[in-house]
């Protein structure tokens, strides 16, 4: 289902305009749903059980609460996630997000919930706790035969632990993972995903891996290591922050308080109006410096920069429509090793949508000053200005979309380069008959032209057509989704060549008995330019077969992926599998040792290179491999009441 | 911030998997100094910022065995042109994207099919840039599988 929505979303244009009902703070997935708490009923319980109910046949998932990943800690049950926090909540507003990813497709559904400030009795608020939740595991394996393999024995072991006191309102608590590796690139230790809190009330200082959430300009979500304060009071929440400026990981602390390189220092405050919190409004401010390039999990090209930055945004419903406002002011240093000055600048956008009926109509403006940038925020792309308008309808069976947007850049009227101006526009199509595949056709066209362009730019002028069709089909052991997606990049500049692009992706997912599952999958893309054609395929195959319930599966992955082009300066295969049996053993062993999972699995892998390109070479890797899983969980709890 | 959109022709194949961590890859150089000043949207596609993140916000994170795990990349880039990148897990390319990139802007690609997590070990995933050639150094991210089914109901 979700690949044909993702492919229509897609098509406007306007990003700028899907942009803003993205950024609405309800998203909303039928096949995902919270059960409890309510968003709508603010929780007497400090406790809350968090519930989740996902479509039989949709799954994994994630789950995260307030931005941190508790999926470990969740039971699952059939259709039902469920979750209970080992400490008492805070009072105030909680964020749970899901994400399920699986082959047919990824969904994303967050939602907010609102604490009472009195905690329920017999609700952990008041009693006197010691906790632990989580586990040690454990991976030995043994090469038994094998080509090319470098490691012939193979150990892993990840201790996953939250330990802590609660009590009186009160808490204290530590979390983390610690990895050992004895093969693999990387670190052999890797401590990760590790949080030092102490709680009293609705206030929070946490050491560690923290997410703060400022607003869109400043910092729309900054997951660093650092300290994080927070202190929510009368509907008003404050937050202040020192974080490292870039990821970092390992031992690293990430704070620093006698050099303040690659630092980030802030804060936000946050209240709400009107019932149910329908009016929001944030102020962040954060200032820090930044070496620059690239760290762990970037790659940049980055100056060394410092800069400040401060935002406010009002975001809520107000006479049924939804609208999101915002203004922001940075003072930014782009390169500190250069001679050239920290600019000043601003940034604005206003959102709206409201449905009348069955249609909905939602617009959004944008300005991003050439100087304006967020320290925090280095992904983002500045010196804009956009409009976006779209219109959807849904009318029976059939729904209908369409779009506008125009945008242009050079805001500073720097006369030594042209304004680019961006037009573009879009409609998409969709038809759901019952019992039928549904049907997605969209069409995308801009234009992209320059003005005042000074003597010697090149300019711009080009024109861009996308045709998307997708099929998708559902019952209930199978889903097969087919998509393809045509576009045309004709540049009118003298002596540059126009681009085609092509793609074609089909796949299926299918669970045709409980315990078998298969998902094969191909995708192309094609691309021709300057008399060239590069072609990229991909086939993916993988299989789950549960040969007896709960005790013995084979589990199967591989992929061809291939890459040519017509003037033979690329042509290469790549060949990888992996088959897996694993034998559940932890019931055979419960007489001897109480183990939440045990499993002796025997996998062959196979990899194999072969590039015919200008470079030629060639690398074949197999190898067989016996494996002992083992996880010890480590969950305890002491409560007595005062 | 999402001045920029999930633009996903893309889309793709699922799948794969392994815990056999080939070894690291020598990273490129890096590219020279390059100075942003905005006019960034015409000229060819150039990618000058990746970014790899897990749903924590992070480059690094713990699962269960069978847990749903996705990624998310981040990817700013100038000019316009067409974009063709794979998704690779342990070395084994489990998705591809293909996009025509214009006006130079910020990307947000998720994959979209779970990662695979059916084995117990640490796994490299890496955004692999077929189209255009990458200016930058391409990182790659880890996740560690535990023992520990995601599913105690024995959903695949």
């Amino acid at each position: 289902m979700g690949r044909a929505r993702r492919v229509a979303a897609s098509l406007g244009a306007l990003a700028l305009a899907s942009g803003a009902l993205a950024a609405a703070p309800q998203v909303v997935d039928p096949e995902i749903v919270l059960l409890s708490p309510r968003s709508t009923e603010p929780s007497a319980a400090r406790r809350p059980t968090i519930r989740v109910a996902i479509r039989s046949g949709r799954g994994p998932a994630l789950l995260l609460l307030d931005g941190v990943d508790v999926t470990t800690l969740a039971t699952r049950e059939g259709e039902l996630i469920a979750y209970r926090p080992d400490a008492a909540l805070s009072p105030g507003s909680h964020r749970v997000k899901v994400v399920v990813a699986d082959p047919e497709g990824r969904s994303e559904v967050e939602w907010t919930f609102t604490v009472l400030q009195r905690a329920a009795a017999g609700d952990g608020g008041d009693s006197l706790s010691v906790y632990s939740r989580g586990g040690l595991s454990l991976s030995g394996g043994r090469v038994l035969a094998g080509e090319d393999v470098k490691d012939r024995t193979t150990g892993t072991g990840n201790l996953g632990l939250t330990a802590g006191v609660a009590g009186g309102g009160a808490e204290a608590s530590l979390s983390g993972n610690l990895g050992w590796f004895s093969t693999g690139p990387g670190p052999k230790v890797t401590p990760g995903g590790f949080a030092a809190t102490v709680r009293r009330g609705q206030d929070s200082l946490v050491f560690g891996d923290v997410a703060f959430q400022g607003t869109t300009f400043t910092a729309p979500m900054l997951a660093r290591r650092g300290l994080l304060l927070t202190i929510d009071h009368l509907n008003a929440s404050l937050q202040a922050f020192q974080v490292a400026s870039r990821s970092v990981r390992g031992l690293d602390a990430g704070v620093r308080f006698s050099d303040d390189a690659d630092q980030l220092y802030g804060g936000a405050a946050r209240t709400s109006f009107f019932e149910n919190k329908r009016l929001q409004v944030t102020a962040a401010f954060l200032q820090g410096r930044s070496s620059g390039g690239s760290s762990f999990n970037t790659g940049a090209i980055d100056q060394p920069s410092q800069g400040r930055v401060a935002g406010l945004q009002v975001a809520g419903t107000l006479l049924g429509t939804s609208l999101q406002a915002e203004g922001g002011w940075s003072e930014h240093d782009p390169d500190t090793l250069d001679t050239t000055r920290a600019a000043k600048d601003g940034a604005a956008s206003l959102r709206i949508a409201r449905a009348f009926g069955p249609v909905s109509l939602s617009g959004a403006w944008e300005r991003i000053g050439p100087g304006y940038a967020s320290i925090a925020s280095p992904s983002v792309t500045r010196d804009r200005q956009q409009l976006g308008l779209s219109a959807a309808a849904s009318l029976g069976l059939a729904s209908l979309s369409a779009s506008f947007g125009r945008g242009n850049d050079n805001l500073g009227k720097d006369p030594s380069r042209p304004v680019v101006v961006n037009k573009s526009g879009g409609a998409t199509l969709g038809l759901s008959p019952p019992g039928w595949p549904s049907l997605t056709l969209a069409w995308f066209h801009g234009i992209l032209t320059a003005e005042s362009v000074p003597d010697g730019s090149p300019g711009a002028d080009s024109v861009t057509d996308t045709a998307t069709g997708a099929l998708s089909f559902s019952r209930a052991s199978w889903t097969a989704s087919l998509s393809s997606s045509l576009s045309w990049l004709d540049d009118r500049r003298p002596q540059v060549p126009a681009t085609t692009t092509a793609s074609y992706q089909l796949s299926v997912s299918a669970r045709p008995w409980a315990s078998v599952t298969f998902a094969p999958a191909l995708a192309r893309a094609e691309t021709r330019s300057s008399g060239v054609a590069r072609t990229a395929d991909l086939a993916a195959l993988s299989l789950s077969l549960g040969l007896v319930p709960r005790a013995l599966t084979v589990t199967g992955q591989g992929s061809f992926a291939s890459n040519r082009a017509s003037d033979a300066s690329s042509r290469a295969e790549q060949w990888n599998g992996v088959v897996r049996a694993s034998w559940e053993i932890h019931r055979l062993l419960a007489r001897w040792a109480s183990l939440g999972n045990a499993i002796l699995a025997a996998s062959g892998r196979y990899g194999r290179v072969r590039d015919r390109g200008p470079q030629p070479q060639a690398s074949e890797v197999w190898g067989v491999l016996l494996t002992l899983d083992l996880f010890v969980p480590l969950d305890a709890r002491w409560e007595a009441s005062p | 911030m999402k001045t920029t959109a999930l633009r996903p022709l893309a889309v793709a194949a699922a799948l794969a998997a392994s815990g056999c961590a080939g070894p690291a890859a020598a990273p490129p150089p890096e590219a020279p100094p390059h100075r942003i000043s905005g006019g960034a949207s015409a000229g060819p596609l150039q990618v000058e910022r990746v970014e790899l993140l897990f749903p924590n916000g992070r480059g690094e994170i713990a699962v269960r065995r069978n847990a749903g795990l996705t990624a998310r990349a981040l990817i700013r880039f100038r000019g316009s042109g067409p974009l063709l990148a794979r998704w690779a897990v342990d070395g084994m390319p489990v998705e591809q994207v293909s996009l025509l990139a214009t006006f130079g802007d910020t990307l947000t690609l998720d994959t979209s099919t779970a990662l695979p997590t059916f084995e117990p070990g640490r796994h490299r995933l890496a955004l692999e840039l077929l189209q255009p050639i990458a200016r930058v150094s391409l990182r790659s991210i880890s996740y560690v599988v535990t023992a520990e089914e995601a599913d105690p109901g024995g959903r695949p």
